[in-house]
């Protein structure tokens, strides 16, 4: 009911009015990976590497992540050194603090649903607008990716470094040990995971709240860290669990046995899967919406 | 049958009855008020013929057309319904824009004369965290009036006004009815109500008493 209409004028008023913040989390996005990259390159010097890095060391670098844990920490012979990645943790965080920014607050949505005169087009336009702020964010990371590339004079390719591995303290053990790996798999899952998890967290703020979302997608990320799943998203988007790196099968090491690594097709079934069920779970909340849900008289 | 009809709406949240069989109409070209205390049911009436509140039981119809049935929301309304919903890292203008840019039937003339109407300069660059309250409420009352609506629904627009503002709301008021613009405002003021309604009912504990002053 002139929902087709309507959902690209929702959609450019989301974009217009959530530029600030998208310009802030792009340029906060972009300066992550750009320390990223700085804190490559001192790597570099520091194990005396002369080599320039690819493209695709250089991606990977910036969603390394941290080793996957091995399932069962009982069995551990030697403690392990618990490295958060403030990089890797910070890019997500931004990322689900963008999408906070863009989802309009309670007023915000209740204006612009009574001037759009549709529920379904209002979900639309702020879905739409959700994942064109996010793919922004990934993009201004790309950028400053490529050009920390340029700028060292590496190969514009998503083949990766043999070197890269050790030099981010990837669980050794559990490496592939194939010729070429490539840092495509790992963006490809960042990207699909991302926005899987921007339309949940659209779906739940529709459903509680904003900062209740938040809340939720902040908490999911962080314990990724420490629980290497797939539902917990966090870590589709982590080099270091993608089974580009490490191996398919469990792997004995003297820290027990270590987690498979997690599979493109496995990403991209889940996020496919996440995102399709958030945007009907949304849609049903919005077009049900009732104000005093959210409004407590 | 007139252009807003309000048919035995109940509200009812757990135990508490919020609005009891409540029954209203507004024709085209009328001003009508809701007085009664806070916490009397105003407020939830309007979000009940808004279509931002379910009722639990009746019907709101608008032009004929059945709310939560027909139509989502009302097809052409202005609405100011407690805090206006304002963005503060825009001007005046640009929070206009942005809302206007949904339907866009409002032209840039209309953007500025709105805000010419409430008092407000269209030319202020100054982003809306600098505004005082009653500068908010203005630009509140100038977002409802942007598109020209023909059912204008203001909650206590007087609130935060000065008494310039009020003696321009009032003007404002007339105007729109005069326009052809079916208006429901509610107040506290029973004052300012008798001063711009054609009638007003007075609300408490969810109820309309019959109301005052439609045959005068």
């Amino acid at each position: 009911m002139g929902g087709m209409r309507l959902s690209p004028r929702v959609l450019r008023r989301a974009l217009r009015a959530s530029r600030f913040e998208r310009r802030i989390c792009c340029a906060l996005g972009a300066l992550i990976a750009a320390g990223t990259c700085v804190t490559l390159r001192l790597r570099l010097l520091v194990n005396e590497y002369v080599i320039a890095p690819k493209l695709g060391d250089i991606v990977c670098a910036v969603l390394a992540g941290m080793p996957q844990p091995p399932p069962n920490p009982d069995v551990l012979t030697v403690m392990q050194q618990l490295r958060i990645p403030f990089g890797w943790l910070a890019l997500m965080l931004v990322s689900i603090y963008l999408v906070s920014s863009v989802y309009p607050n309670n007023q915000e949505l209740q204006g612009v649903m009574v001037a759009s005169g549709s529920r379904r087009a209002c979900w639309e336009g702020i879905f739409m607008s959700v994942l064109a702020s996010v793919l922004a964010y990934w993009a201004s990371v790309a950028a400053v990716c490529l050009a920390a590339t340029l700028a060292l004079g590496g190969e514009l390719t998503f083949d990766t470094s043999t070197w890269l591995p050790s030099l981010y303290d990837f669980a050794h053990e559990t490496l592939t040990h194939g010729s070429v790996r490539s840092g495509l798999p790992v963006c490809l899952s960042t990207l699909a995971a991302s926005c899987a998890l921007a339309l949940a967290q659209c779906a739940l703020s529709a459903a509680w709240d904003n900062n209740v979302a938040f809340a939720l997608l902040a908490a999911s990320i962080c314990a990724s860290l420490f629980v290497m799943h797939p539902l917990l998203m966090g870590n589709l988007m982590m080099a270091s669990r993608s089974a580009e790196f490490v191996v398919q099968g469990p792997v004995e090491t003297e820290f027990g046995t270590y987690a498979p690594g997690i599979e493109l097709w496995v990403s991209a079934v889940l996020s496919a899967i996440v995102s399709l069920a958030a945007v009907i779970a949304g849609g049903m909340i919005v077009s049900a919406r009732d104000v005093l849900r959210k409004d407590r008289i | 049958m007139s252009y807003l009809d309000v048919c035995q709406v109940s509200k009812q949240i757990r135990n508490d009855i919020i609005l009891d069989d409540v029954s209203l109409t507004c024709e085209l070209g009328e001003v009508v008020g809701l007085e009664g205390r806070n916490g009397s049911g105003k407020t939830m009436l309007m979000r009940v013929i808004c279509g931002l509140v379910r009722p639990t039981s009746g019907t709101v119809l608008i032009d004929g057309s059945v709310l939560w049935k027909d139509i989502s929301f009302p097809p052409s309304a202005g609405i100011l319904i407690e805090t206006p919903a304002i963005l503060n890292n825009y001007s005046g203008l640009d929070n206009l824009e942005l809302l206007a840019m949904v339907k866009g039937i409002a032209t840039p003339d209309d953007l500025r004369e709105a805000i010419r109407r409430v008092g407000l300069d269209p030319d202020n660059r100054k982003r809306c965290r600098t505004y005082s309250l009653g500068m908010r409420q203005r630009l509140g009352i100038a977002m409802a009036l942007m598109e020209k609506p023909q059912l204008l629904i203001l909650d206590e627009p007087t609130s935060g006004l000065d008494d310039s503002g009020v003696v321009e709301l009032i003007g404002i008021i007339a105007q729109e009815r005069q326009r052809g613009a079916c208006v429901l405002v509610s107040s506290h003021d029973k004052e300012f109500l008798d001063s711009v309604c054609d009638w007003s009912c007075h609300m408490d504990a969810g109820r309309l008493a019959p109301p005052a002053g439609k045959d005068g």
